[in-house]
């Protein structure tokens, strides 16, 4: 349901799991996927988002609000009195934050941010994906990506010997 | 990130500690198979968070943050995973020098590999590969690139050439030899070196109009560095390219630098050059809208700017740096600097020390 609550034109947005939130429609418009379903007339109702459950819809809500510009979720028109620079360096600050989180509820917010289109919170998530990965040893990020050992003994060995550089 | 094998080498013997053994690459695979096995029944209760399930554009998003290296690295841990490198749409290996010099031979060997078992059908957005000049490597990449831009599709591609001596190591027969090599290298690869859009070269002393030999090659050629590279001492280099858009010079013993006819030009950066009477010329450099003029460890030396800049009436953002150096005319500095504002200048960034 389109609500208006203090002049603020409200969109509803449902998880599967039966939960709804009420949110600003610029909020929801950080998503390019919702500013389209708007701008075509397709939000009248509550707009059921497939395959996000309540607990990672909430964090990229979370997310949407710290970013929507100008007014954000203190409610304040912030950047006519901050500096840009001082702003941008506030929600790096927020984002580092913000992605403290377990490896499975990145890897759910980047299918979400996939999904709903939101550039920055995907940035943020693969960017700290890659960042992790990075800091582990070939064996580790082994372990890390994939819990079945796909190969075959004989393979693992090819494979050894065809990237030997990637081992040493 | 970048990729780092002293650190991968220390973190690989935090992990062979845990299992008593000095480095887990050294034991036997049969064993290393084990001892993985192991690992990973320890990271199962974080099993259901498995990256490799993500689809494969939100992986190809998330390799393509790190170097290729570090992606096929990454990519070779499963076979699920191991089809991704030939998806790849940025191609870049730019390793630090250090380990560039340990593991030179695997540019060409990955190069070749990542562009030849690719579909022709998925565009390379960015190529970007940085490597030595030694010959056999050279030819090997030229070849795998010379043939992706045939039949593949390569929106920019770029080649930064590295020397074996660098700095106060190279002496001037290095830069000979470089240059010879170079030149042998343009000729042998002739369709790499017509698709490639960003060329940084270094440490070469060309003979005369090598240079010009080079560009013509480089038909599609963006953007072109030289660091140390001339055409001899007191050599004067006459610069025509149709596609042009960015072009440094830094150091090099040439006597003038002419950009002769370069109708794209939209960037010059000229830093310590050796001879001061004449070192820039501007001559059909239609759209050049920044200039940046840097002179600062020279001294005892005269420089016309106003005749220098007489014919930049596009130049909009100008970066001059000098240093104890005598700028003739130096009380038509403020005529220079009308005329130039007259012309649109809207950031002039001046430097200038005594």
């Amino acid at each position: 349901m389109a609500t208006r609550e203090a002049g603020k034109k409200m969109i509803m947005l449902k998880s599967p799991d039966g939960m709804e939130f009420e949110v600003e429609e610029a909020v929801a418009m950080e998503s390019q996927t919702i500013r389209k379903m708007i701008e075509d007339d397709c939000a009248d109702t509550a707009i059921l988002i497939p395959n996000i459950n309540s607990k990672i819809l909430s964090r990229v809500i979370e997310y949407c609000n710290k970013h929507v510009p100008t007014t954000g979720a203190t409610g304040a028109a912030a950047s006519d009195t901050v500096a840009p620079a001082a702003l941008a360096e506030d929600l790096k600050i927020w984002d580092a934050e913000f992605i403290k989180v377990n490896r499975a509820t990145r890897f759910n917010l980047i299918q979400a941010a996939s999904y709903l289109n939101i550039k920055g919170l995907l940035d943020l998530t693969s960017q700290t994906t890659i960042d992790t990965i990075s800091d582990n040893s070939l064996e580790e990020i082994r372990s890390f990506l994939s819990t079945k050992n796909d190969y075959l003994p004989e393979e693992e060995q090819t494979i050894r010997r065809e990237n030997q550089w990637a081992f040493q | 990130m970048k990729f780092n094998r002293g650190r991968r080498r220390s973190r690989d013997s935090e992990i062979a500690a845990c299992y008593g053994e000095e480095r887990l690459s050294e034991l036997p695979s049969d064993v290393v198979v084990k001892v993985l096995g192991t690992v990973k029944t320890q990271w199962k209760s974080n099993a259901e968070d498995r990256l490799s399930e993500l689809p494969n554009d939100l992986l190809l998003n998330i390799l393509e943050r790190v170097g290729t290296l570090d992606a096929i690295r990454t990519c070779i841990l499963s076979k699920r995973l191991q089809e991704l490198p030939t998806m790849l749409s940025q191609i870049v290996i730019d390793l630090s020098p250090r380990d560039l010099f340990e593991m030179d031979g695997v540019v060409a060997e990955v190069t070749d590999k990542i562009l030849s078992t690719r579909s022709p059908h998925i565009t390379v957005h960015k190529l970007k590969l940085k490597f030595f000049l030694v010959p056999s490597r050279c030819l090997s990449i030229g070849k795998s690139v010379g043939l992706a831009m045939v039949i593949q599709k390569l929106d920019a591609a770029e080649f930064e050439i590295m020397t074996q001596k660098d700095f106060s190591h190279c002496t001037d027969a290095h830069r000979l030899l470089y240059a010879k090599k170079f030149n042998d290298f343009v000729s042998d690869c002739p369709d790499a070196f017509a698709g490639l859009t960003r060329l940084h070269l270094r440490n070469m002393r060309f003979g005369k109009s090598d240079i010009s030999n080079i560009l013509s090659h480089c038909k599609r050629l963006e953007f072109l560095s030289f660091f140390e590279c001339d055409e001899g001492v007191r050599s004067v280099l006459y610069v025509e390219h149709a596609q042009l858009v960015e072009l440094v010079i830094i150091f090099g013993k040439f006597e003038t630098v002419e950009l002769a006819c370069l109708p794209k030009l939209q960037r010059m950066s000229y830093r310590d050059w050796q001879y001061d009477d004449n070192p820039l010329v501007l001559g059909f450099v239609p759209q050049l809208s920044k200039l940046s003029l840097a002179c600062p460890y020279l001294s005892g030396k005269t420089l016309n700017l106003s005749k220098l800049l007489a014919n930049a009436p596009t130049v909009s953002d100008l970066y001059l740096e000098f240093r104890s150096e005598k700028v003739t005319h130096c009380n038509h500095f403020y005529p220079i600097l009308i005329n130039c504002m007259m012309h649109n200048l809207c950031t002039t960034c001046m430097h200038y020390y005594f």
